[in-house]
Order: structure tokens, then sequence, then C-alpha cells
């Protein structure tokens, strides 16, 4: 192991928040790739980078059960409050406060129902509510339709980007060599100097030429 | 794969791309005037460029709680300042009546929807609270005099509703390319293309339409009306032209697009500048920005008639060489009746110079006496593709089974297809000039004209797009 990563270890830092820290950037320079490059629509960089952190924390079967759980509560709450004409600010807070009692059933059916043990930090659950935020604003901003879409291709690329990092592999990587986060940042310049197509733009673009 | 590499170089070589956009084209000057709408408009007036006339503002949340909306004229349009892409603007038609005394007050809004003044107060809320800014901080509520149509857009596409208009993208004071944007009921009267609005390419030469897309796919027809897109003649072009030249320069700006809209008694009116206009005019112009930009980045204007000529020079499209090789002689309207091989019967066609062939129904085509061409073609059984290859493959697979048959592959909006060619001789009644051609079998689909002379077949014509006969 390198040296500082000892000398940190050995300071009573725990490992997990050490890794979580060298995760940071990888995460960042993954997520980057895919929008600028790849042409992936996400929330902005900072909520799918935590978004991917909150993953890492609640682990993927609940990640993934609260991701659906706001998705499906938004539609409700935009459903049924319909017409009661309520601004922006006030339907968010109904979409988190619900989201956020249902997770509480979810944890009551999976410990009693299929008796799993879930220590989870409960700041992660927290975060992944931000994304109910985000939801809403692309909705409202850029239509129902427009929203779902950015909203699930932010969760699967912060899936993706989960599946990379959170692994013995990476895990291992990153604390022997800290360096490598470092590298990332190098990238980060290199995307940033990045101006021919977008993979996806490339695919859109291409009929234009034929003819 | 290394096929697609080169394809991928090529064509990012010649398009504009997100990433290139922002990064190589969007310049500060402009991105911090285009968003505030009324620093814009306050410059566009000052060098005496028309725009459409603010009726009132609403700055902060006192002012709205003291709004009379009495005030407001029967029908308007709501803006936030610091909008982006179209998004938090509502088009008011006029109020609706009320049935009693007591009822609340309400407006007409596109598709016929009814807005109470408690769903226009939230909505101006939304917009001061900043959810539609593009810093999401605090905005201000802009009431417009709505613009109403100009005859001519009534008439070439018959919209009922929303408000068509012109983008034009400038590039160092040059026109690069242009097109005209049309709102459907899936846009709600807006014509930004990503609210579900059409953009159809116009070629910069002559202001005619060329090339209509939706949701990035090309169409033929307005999905509401059936009307063709194509073709269209935009009247005063050199204006408003002259128009988006003016703008940008007195924004200083390098690089925007300009929206015009043309209305029923003031003509072309600057709407709005974008600073990041969309890149699905590409696909509409079936042309790459990237280029365009490249060819005139080296040139200097001294006057925007001096760019307008320049422009129509680099960027005309095919449209004008063919005009070019007409005698003229003869104008035919949007319509005109023809009788088809031997047949007494006059028929009535469409003109239609954005189609390039000529093509008829199945119905007339079984009155012509091809009702067996018809019956042995279904039995290919052949599905619309998107697939390029494949069309061509199954094509020819039949015709090596069928060598009698001719057969073209037709592109539509659902994709590509196979149809079968016959030769006609088509005799124009009014014009008396006859035409040997070849001419396609339409699909019994819903197409709203059975008759219709393209392109290849009018060389000897001139056309008249604002003639119906």
């Amino acid at each position: 192991m390198n040296e500082m990563t000892i000398f940190l270890l050995r300071n009573g830092i725990q490992e997990h928040t050490l890794f979580i820290l060298l995760a940071v950037p990888i995460a960042a320079t993954i997520i980057l790739f895919a929008r600028d490059i790849i042409g992936i629509q996400s929330f902005n960089l900072y909520t799918t980078v935590i978004a991917v952190l909150a993953f890492a924390s609640t682990g993927l079967f609940l990640g993934i059960t609260i991701t659906i759980l706001i998705l499906i509560f938004d539609y409700i709450v935009r459903y049924f409050i319909k017409d009661l004409k309520l601004h922006y600010a006030s339907k968010v807070a109904i979409v988190i406060s619900i989201v956020a009692l249902s997770i509480i059933l979810s944890l009551y059916i999976s410990h009693s129902a299929f008796n799993l043990n879930t220590h989870i930090s409960v700041y992660s659950m927290l975060i992944l509510l931000l994304l109910a935020d985000s939801l809403s604003f692309t909705k409202i901003n850029k239509g129902n339709s427009k929203g779902n879409t950015v909203y699930l291709e932010t969760i699967i690329l912060a899936l993706v980007t989960f599946i990379v990092i959170d692994n013995s592999i990476t895990h291992m990587l990153l604390l022997k060599y800290p360096y490598i986060s470092v590298l990332a940042i190098l990238i980060d310049i290199y995307i940033g100097k990045f101006s021919a197509l977008r993979l996806r733009e490339f695919y859109r673009f291409r009929n234009i030429s034929k003819e | 794969m290394i096929k697609l590499l080169d394809e991928y170089k090529k064509l990012s070589a010649t398009t504009l791309g997100i990433n290139d956009r922002n990064l190589n084209y969007i310049d500060k000057n402009s991105i911090n005037l285009s968003n505030s709408k009324i620093r814009i408009k306050k410059i566009l007036n000052k060098n005496n460029i028309p725009t459409p006339k603010t009726i009132t503002l609403i700055k902060n949340l006192k002012e709205l709680e003291d709004f009379d909306f009495n005030l407001l004229p029967n029908s308007f349009v709501i803006k936030p300042n610091k909008g982006l892409g179209g998004e938090g603007i509502i088009i008011i038609y006029g109020r609706k009546k009320k049935r009693k005394e007591t009822e609340e007050d309400a407006w007409i809004a596109p598709n016929k929807q009814i807005l109470t003044k408690t769903d226009l107060k939230i909505h101006l809320l939304n917009i001061i609270n900043g959810y539609y800014s593009i810093n999401k901080k605090q905005d201000i509520v802009i009431f417009e005099e709505r613009i109403i149509n100009s005859q001519f857009l009534k008439e070439s596409l018959f919209i009922k509703e929303g408000l068509p208009d012109i983008r034009v993208i400038i590039f160092k004071n040059f026109p690069i390319m242009a097109e005209l944007r049309i709102p459907t009921i899936e846009s709600k009267g807006k014509s930004n293309l990503h609210s579900g609005g059409i953009g159809v390419g116009i070629d910069i030469a002559l202001g005619i339409t060329t090339n209509a897309i939706m949701k990035d796919s090309y169409i033929e027809t307005h999905p509401d009306t059936e009307e063709r897109l194509s073709g269209i003649t935009i009247p005063q072009w050199n204006k408003i032209l002259n128009l988006s030249i003016q703008s940008s320069m007195a924004i200083k700006s390098k690089f925007s697009g300009i929206d015009i809209a043309l209305d029923k008694d003031k003509g072309p009116l600057v709407m709005e500048i974008n600073a990041r206009p969309g890149l699905a005019i590409q696909i509409a112009n079936k042309s790459g920005l990237k280029e365009r930009l490249e060819a005139v980045s080296k040139l200097k204007i001294k006057n925007p008639e001096s760019a307008i000529i320049v422009s129509k020079e680099i960027f005309g499209g095919e449209i004008e060489e063919e005009i070019e090789e007409i005698t003229g002689k003869i104008i035919l309207g949007r319509f005109t009746k023809i009788k088809i091989n031997d047949d007494s019967e006059i028929y009535k066609a469409k003109i239609d110079t954005g189609a390039y062939v000529t093509s008829i129904s199945q119905d007339i085509a079984e009155k012509l006496g091809f009702k067996y061409l018809i019956e042995q073609f279904d039995k290919f059984g052949i599905q619309i593709t998107n697939n390029i290859g494949a069309i061509y493959d199954t094509r020819d697979n039949i015709l090596k089974e069928n060598p009698g048959l001719n057969l073209t592959v037709v592109k539509s909006a659902n994709g590509m297809t196979i149809r079968p060619v016959i030769n006609l001789s088509i005799h124009f009644v009014e014009e008396e000039i006859s035409v040997e051609t070849k001419a396609t079998i339409t699909s019994r689909s819903h197409m709203k004209h059975e008759l219709i002379i393209g392109r290849r077949d009018l060389k000897n014509f001139l056309v008249d797009v604002t003639r119906n006969t």
C-alpha cells in the first residue's frame, strides 16, 4: 500500500472514507466522458456524482428501489394534486415527504418479510431524495417525458459508474495507487478540449451527408 | 470499423456538435445579452429594428400581488425575461366569456386550454421565482403583444394556431443557415423544435423551403394540416436576412440565431436572439454548419447587403441551379388540370417543387388499368424500414426474379420503402403541353393529394406558389 494511505489509516481515518474520496475524481471523469463524448443526458455533474456515492452506500437493491419509488410517487403526486394548483416548491416537498415515508415502509417489509438486516447510512438515502428535486425541476422546465428520460439516463449512468468503481479490483487499485485519481484530472482536461461530435450526435446527424 | 471511424471524422469536420458550439462559437457578449430579453429589445429598438411591443412587466412578488389583470388586452404572450428555448412562454388567444358573474376570470391558451386567473398567477409566480430562468435566480415577467400571422403563412400552411417564425443563424454578420419553424398541436403553439415543433430548411439563395423535420425525423406534410412543407416561398426574404444581420450587428454578436416572425400588418419582427441556437437546423437543411462557418471565417463585410450577396453565392442550393435552367415561359400555380395516357378524364394535380418525381395514387393507377401490377406488387409484402442496405437488397432480389418490373426506393416520414414505377404520358390541359414521364404509385395511406407532379417533370415551367391554379 501507498505510504500516505498507510499513514492515514493508522491515524484513524476509515478505509471506506478514504476510498470514497479517491473515487470521486474517477466517478466525475466517467460521468464527464459519458456526457461530453458519448452524449448521455443527465442532471448536472454534481447531482450524478453524489448519486453514485449514495449507491455505494445503499447498495444496488435499496438504491434502485428508492430511485424507482421516486419516479412512481412523482407521477402519482403529480396526478392527484393536478387540480389543487400548487406551485413548484410545494409539489417537490410533497414528493420528497411521501418517498421518505415509503422508504420506512420498504425497510419494514424487507425486515419483517425477508428478514433482511439493512444497515444503511441515512444520508445516502437523503441524497437520493435530492434526485426528486432535479426530476421535478426538469419536468417543469422541459416537459414530463424529457424529465423522465433525463432522470432514467442519470440513474443508469450512476449505476454503471457505481459498478465500475465499487468492486474489489478498483478498491484495491485506488488504495494502492492513489495517484490514479490525479490522472483522472488530466483526462478531464482532455475531455474539456474535445470538440468533435458526441457519439449520440454522430448517430443523430448521420443522415445529413447521405443523399 | 475503420469505415465507421472515417465517417465519424468526416461528419465531425462538416457538422457542428454541442461540444464544438459551446467551446468555440458561443461568444460571451451575446450570452450576456440573450439572457435578458428586455435588454436585447432595448438595444434593437435603439437601432430601429422592429420587435413586438411590450405591454407591461412584473418585476417582483409585490408587483404580482398588486397586478390588475383587467388592464391586459384580450390576447397577449407571457414570457420569462431570462427563459431559455421557449420554456415558460404562454400564448393567450383571448378572454373566456363568463357564464356567471361569480365565475373566475379565465383565458384561452393553445389547444383550447382554459387557464383561470389562479393558473396564470401560479405560472407568473413560478417565473418570478426563477424556475424558467437560465441561472435559476429571480426573474421578470414580460407581457408582450401577440403577433397576428401574416396572410401568407395562413394561406400556405393553413396554420390556425401558433406563430411560425424564421430562424437565421448569423456568424460574423453573414447569414449561414436558415429554417422555418412551425408550431404543432404537440408543441402547444410554440415553434421550438424540442417542444415538438417542425423545422423546415430554407435555401438561403431563394428563400424557398426544402426538407422538413419533426423530432429529428424527416416528414413531408404537417401532421395537423397535412399540408406539404417543402417548396414554400418565404415572402420578404431579403428583408428577413437584412434584419437578421442588422440585429447581430446591433448586439455585436459573433454567433447567434435570430428569430423573426411575420406580422400581418407590421411585416418581419425580431422576436428573440439566441446565443446557443439548436443544432437540428443542420438536419432540416441536410447540410453541416461547421463547414459553412469555416467558409466565411476569414471573410469580412462592409454592409448587410454585401453579406447577403456573398452568403447567397456560397450557400445557395440545388434549387437555384434548376431554376436557371428553366427558360420560363409557362407559369403554373399550385394546382393544374391534367389528362393521363388515353384516359379522357381530367384530374386535378398538385404541383410540388419539393418532390423530385411525379406520383399517382393506387386508385388512379387502377382506373388507368394497372390493377394487375398493384396486385402483383402487393404480393411481395414489402415493409417500411430505415435500413438503406436492406431495402436496396430487397429491390434487387425482386428485380432478379421479376425482370419486367420497374421499382424504385422512396423515402417518407416513416422510413424507406419500395414502390412500383409506371410509364405515363401526362397532358397539361390548359397549358397544352405533353410530358412523357415515369411515375411512382403511392401506397393507400392518407395522402392528401392523389396526383403530385414533381420537379423532374416541371423543367419547362415556372411555378408560382402564390397562385392556386
